[in-house]
């Protein structure tokens, strides 16, 4: 018997995510022990802007953009997101000072769990789900037995369609979060 | 409806920001006395021109600035001078209610030149009997980096009844050796490190001479062990190496014989030896050997052997006829 999807692909994308917040920590740990930690208050707009570059896989999907492959696309928006992300979560910091930051830096933890879940994930769940349900017919099971065998990894999957749903509205907070904190911090700061 | 969520969460996060300015955007409480602005953040911000010192000022006339807390008798009051800086430069804010803002980044090349030359009008000179006998040069020790380490000191500055009481600054070792020495320090150390010490082992006594695990550790490793006696028999009190130990003194250790100690002296233990370790000698033949001389006690065989040379045999052999004693490389005994 095959290993459920959450073994197969869940586990692996917990895995990815873990690194994405490892890297942050040992990087800032990194310029902490090297006295370099004012270096964290530049990864922020570097961070953001390298977010707001990946958002072009969104202008190419609404035709906004009309030249490349958006599997290009999509692939550039995840390694920026990636990148732009662990920057800005060396630029956070383990500070517990202004709230608006860090509901700004809780919504990009949230974000990018829900852009890999919804692109990624999903992509590769619902066809392992197929190839499943194809191999069990062609090995003779009748429908309702199909159903029974595969109706935990159906629950894992539409559990993930309903995480693509919310990706947009997630990453929608986190732009105005953001542009909030960098209003203020114009207003405020020195 | 898409517009409709969008602009709900602007609103959402924007009256959020409005109705709770503190909370959402303060990194940090007020200092006490920064208090009583309340909640108008602009007492002191400039919105989107930083913190010009201008507002600072308003509150806190240059002229005044230190008289409240530097001492009254010689206040130091240099801030006139830095109308070049910024207030922020060297003070922060929103570091906690009873934070210190008055040191963050002070830099002594701020100071003029004719205040930083009178440390002693910020600084006060410590009461203790060491600084009670130098001048007030304190720049000839101590830098504007930090009080310690006083890299320039030097001891030809104290007087001299100050210099011969060494334990007037510095504390006594306590241990076993330092306990018994009732002379002066310098006898062993100088004022430039206090290591190497020059100590004459001619200043123990001689029950203390010879008794050198009082104050040497004895060396840990096998041969050490077996040997914990008499160190001067090997070393002497100039070094510890080179020993004066020669193992030619027992057994010349030459040709097939210079092999590991462990071959001979088995299990580590260098108080007893064999010399049945290798196939050339068993009891056997050595003893098969020996009786045609009356040897029968064939287990020390340096007693009469001292070298691999089977004719090199000058030890006091005593048991049997007693011919061979002192017969050496003669060579008719076979």
């Amino acid at each position: 018997m095959k290993m459920p999807l959450l073994f197969r692909h869940v586990v692996p994308f917990a895995s990815m995510y873990a690194v994405m917040v490892a890297a942050a920590i040992l990087l800032d740990r990194g310029l902490h022990t090297m006295g370099l930690d004012h270096v964290g208050r530049y990864l922020g707009p570097v961070g953001t802007v390298l977010i707001v570059l990946s958002f072009s896989y969104s202008l190419r999907k609404r035709k906004i953009i009309r030249t490349g492959s958006p599997r290009t696309y999509l692939t550039v928006h995840e390694y920026l997101a990636w990148t732009g992300s662990v920057m800005i979560l060396v630029h956070a910091g383990i500070h517990f000072n202004a709230r608006l930051p860090w509901l700004a830096t809780y919504m990009l933890l949230i974000s990018v769990a829900s852009g890999l879940v919804g692109k990624y994930l999903l992509k590769i769940a619902s066809g392992s789900l197929e190839e499943r349900r194809r191999e069990l017919v062609a090995s003779g099971s009748t429908g309702p037995e199909v159903d029974k065998e595969l109706f935990f990894d159906s629950v894992t999957v539409n559990a993930m369609k309903k995480w693509r749903v919310v990706h947009l509205p997630i990453a929608l907070t986190l732009a105005i979060l953001t542009i909030l904190h960098v209003i203020t911090v114009l207003m405020f700061g020195r | 409806m898409k517009k409709v969520i969008i602009l709900g969460l602007i609103g959402l996060f924007t009256g959020l920001v409005a109705l709770f300015p503190h909370s959402m955007l303060e990194p940090g409480e007020l200092l006490e006395a920064h208090q009583k602005t309340g909640d108008d953040c602009f007492s002191c911000h400039q919105p989107f021109g930083g913190l010009p010192d201008h507002k600072c000022i308003a509150c806190h006339p240059l002229a005044d600035i230190g008289k409240d807390s530097l001492p009254a008798e010689r206040p130091t009051l240099f801030h006139e001078a830095l109308n070049e800086l910024e207030c922020v430069e060297c003070h922060s804010e929103h570091m906690g209610r009873n934070a210190d803002l008055t040191m963050g980044g002070f830099e002594h090349a701020l100071v003029p030149a004719h205040t930083l030359a009178d440390c002693n009008r910020c600084h006060a000179k410590p009461p203790d009997d060491l600084h009670r006998q130098v001048p007030d040069k304190c720049a000839a020790c101590h830098d504007t980096q930090a009080w310690k380490p006083a890299r320039g000191f030097d001891h030809a500055l104290l007087a001299a009844a100050g210099l011969a009481d060494c334990a007037s600054c510095h504390q006594r070792p306590n241990d076993a050796l330092h306990e018994r020495m009732r002379g002066n320090c310098a006898t062993c150390h100088s004022t430039n490190a206090w290591t190497p010490a020059a100590f004459d082992h001619g200043l123990l006594s001689s029950s203390e001479k010879n008794n050198c695990a009082t104050c040497h550790l004895s060396p840990s490793d096998d041969f050490h062990r077996g040997n914990k006696d008499n160190c001067a028999s090997c070393h002497g009190t100039r070094a510890w190496s080179p020993s004066t130990f020669d193992h030619a003194k027992y057994f010349l250790l030459d040709g097939d014989h210079n092999a590991k100690c462990t071959t001979c002296h088995q299990a580590n233990n260098y108080s007893t030896y064999t010399c049945y370790g290798c196939h050339e000698h068993t009891p056997g033949n050595i003893l098969g050997e020996h009786q045609e001389e009356g040897i029968t006690n064939i287990t020390d065989c340096v007693r009469c052997h001292r070298s691999g040379d089977e004719d090199d045999i000058r030890g006091g052999g005593s048991e049997g006829s007693g011919s061979d004693e002192g017969r050496e490389k003669d060579g008719d005994d076979d």
